[in-house]
């Protein structure tokens, strides 16, 4: 299996022989991203050693138990992911600065991808281990709300208002959200928790090997996660520009248009 | 055992990542093309 | 603003010649769908449709709510009403309990309504008549308030009807929960449940989006 996916330079040096392009080129990458990118491969390509490879089956769980290895870092990447959107929000509310709001957008598209990562790495865990694909277990359960309600919002940024109007009303729905997340965390902790004593999934033994793989996934998804993020909003603001670029061409335009029938209109 | 549920979990992922990213990389240069080289900076 | 609100629902009769048979309807489709005759195997030997008739009675109340709320707003958007609300210097928190207010009522009634025919429908008992009041006043707050709300977020939008649902009713998941286990323990007096604190639940969150909206309702309003 490659990771390739995670190739961070985009065109090569010299795939453009202008000048003025080797100093912008045109693509998103800089140095700082092709350094975050070639250490996510790294620390990807040592997570996949390590978690399908180096580290023993669990006792139980045999190796299922390497799911987790993605399962995990996933978990931490979309809550960190969905605070990112959150204070991106606040910050935006507060100062009206565009770059928060894209952001806070940003976030939200890699929260959802990688809570997707945790529902799907989660249930085939489930398989396995609690012998079926969905429980109505509380984390599962509450994360499954959780992607839902981000969709929402990504849905919410791609309505069709005026760019301010739509950026406010997003940074509203990206506060809220995060403390929404809250709410529906603990209201179906205490549901299941009524019902039965504890969570599954909470015996997993693991060992110093397991847990360095844990660690390591965790490293390489967040550097993973910068380097998307990073990636992302510079993909916002550039279609950001190119939007602004084309209005004031079509402003310019339809300027000129007005001038050319107002010329002739006085010509006759 | 249970190598089938692995494979289906990393292989769920690399193939998620895969297209998002290379959604995101294309999407760049495409973007980025249509503007001005002077337009074209992100960090200043 | 209610008072407005409540008097065109009078005069224009929506809520109750559509919003109310609808949810009539969606309980009757319940009763088809889960046959009567299932019975819960176990001490209590009740019909299924009886034992999750708290879970029914609770999902045809979102559905309804939806309805009413994308009423409540359409009210306005149709006529440029909010812009003329923001210039005419209303506070967009007093405009914001208004709206919720009048679903509130509104919402209120349609329960009343299908409550009665819940009741004789599926026919639940009822061991706890004032655990079930608070639970219907305060999960119906809870609705309106969060449901006002993201309503406004695409207030005045082509797509309003069907993003509503996507944003309100994940949101609500708690709500659902928590008048859905109120109401079990007010019907049957279940021991495993404990309906004060869920109902408890339903009131931190009607007042944490009381506080939110009316914080909210301003930069939401604005421009849109």
């Amino acid at each position: 299996m490659s990771t390739t996916a995670a190739e961070p330079t985009g065109a090569e040096p010299g795939d453009k022989p202008l000048v003025a392009s080797a100093v912008n080129p045109p693509h998103t990458g800089s140095v700082a991203t092709r350094r975050l990118g070639v250490a996510a491969i790294v620390l990807l390509a040592l997570t996949l050693l390590f978690g399908l490879v180096l580290s023993p089956p669990e006792v139980s769980q045999r190796d299922a138990v390497r799911l987790m290895y993605l399962h995990l870092p996933s978990i931490a990447v979309t809550y960190l992911a969905f605070l990112t959107t959150a204070v991106g929000s606040a910050l935006y509310l507060r100062k009206g600065s565009v770059y928060w709001d894209l952001v806070a957008g940003a976030a939200a598209e890699i929260g959802v991808l990688f809570c997707s990562f945790v529902l799907v790495t989660g249930s085939l865990w489930g398989k396995p281990t609690w012998g079926v694909y969905w429980q109505w277990d509380a984390r599962l359960t509450s994360t499954t709300v959780l992607f839902v309600m981000y969709l929402g919002y990504l849905a919410v940024r791609r309505l069709e208002l005026p760019p301010e109007v739509r950026s406010r009303r997003a940074a509203v729905l990206g506060i809220v959200s995060f403390g929404n997340v809250i709410i529906v965390h603990y209201s179906v902790k205490w549901w299941r928790g009524l019902h039965q004593g504890q969570t599954f999934g909470a015996d997993t033994k693991m060992d110093g090997l397991m847990l360095f793989t844990v660690f390591l996934g965790l490293m390489s998804f967040l550097v993973l996660a910068a380097w998307l993020l990073i990636h992302r909003f510079r993909v916002s603001w550039l279609a950001r520009e190119v939007e602004q670029v084309g209005l004031a061409q079509a402003l310019a335009e339809r300027r000129a248009e007005t001038d050319a029938t107002g010329l002739v209109g006085r010509s006759r | 055992m249970y190598w089938q549920y692995v494979a289906g979990g990393y292989g769920f992922v690399a193939v998620g990542l895969a297209l998002y990213t290379s959604w995101v990389l294309r999407q760049g240069r495409r973007l980025s093309r249509k503007l001005p080289p002077e337009r074209r900076r992100f960090l200043d | 603003m209610t008072v407005k609100d409540l008097r065109i629902e009078l005069t224009s009769r929506v809520v109750m010649a559509q919003i109310l048979p609808f949810g009539l309807l969606i309980l009757i489709l319940f009763g088809l769908a889960i046959s009567p005759d299932l019975v819960v195997v176990g001490d209590a030997r009740r019909p299924v449709i009886e034992e999750i008739a708290p879970g029914l009675f609770w999902l045809t109340v979102l559905l309804s709510a939806l309805m009413a709320l994308g009423r409540a707003f359409a009210l306005e958007a149709d006529d440029g009403n909010l812009d003329a609300l923001r210039m005419a210097g209303l506070d967009p928190a007093g405009v914001f309990l208004g709206k919720a207010l009048a679903v509130t009522v509104q919402l209120v009634a349609v329960e009343t309504v299908l409550g009665f025919g819940a009741f004789v429908v599926f026919g639940a008992p009822v061991a706890r008549p004032g655990l079930l009041a608070a639970t219907v006043l305060l999960a119906t707050v809870g609705i309106t308030l969060a449901g006002t709300l993201y309503a406004a977020l695409a207030a005045g939008l082509r797509v309003r009807d069907t993003l509503v649902p996507l944003l309100v009713l994940p949101v609500l998941a708690p709500v659902l929960l928590g008048a859905t286990q109120a109401s079990r323990d007010a019907l049957f007096a279940d021991p495993g449940v404990p309906g004060w604190s869920w109902a408890g639940l339903l009131a931190v969150f009607s007042l944490l989006y009381l506080g939110v909206g009316m914080l909210a309702f301003g930069p939401l309003l604005e421009e849109s």
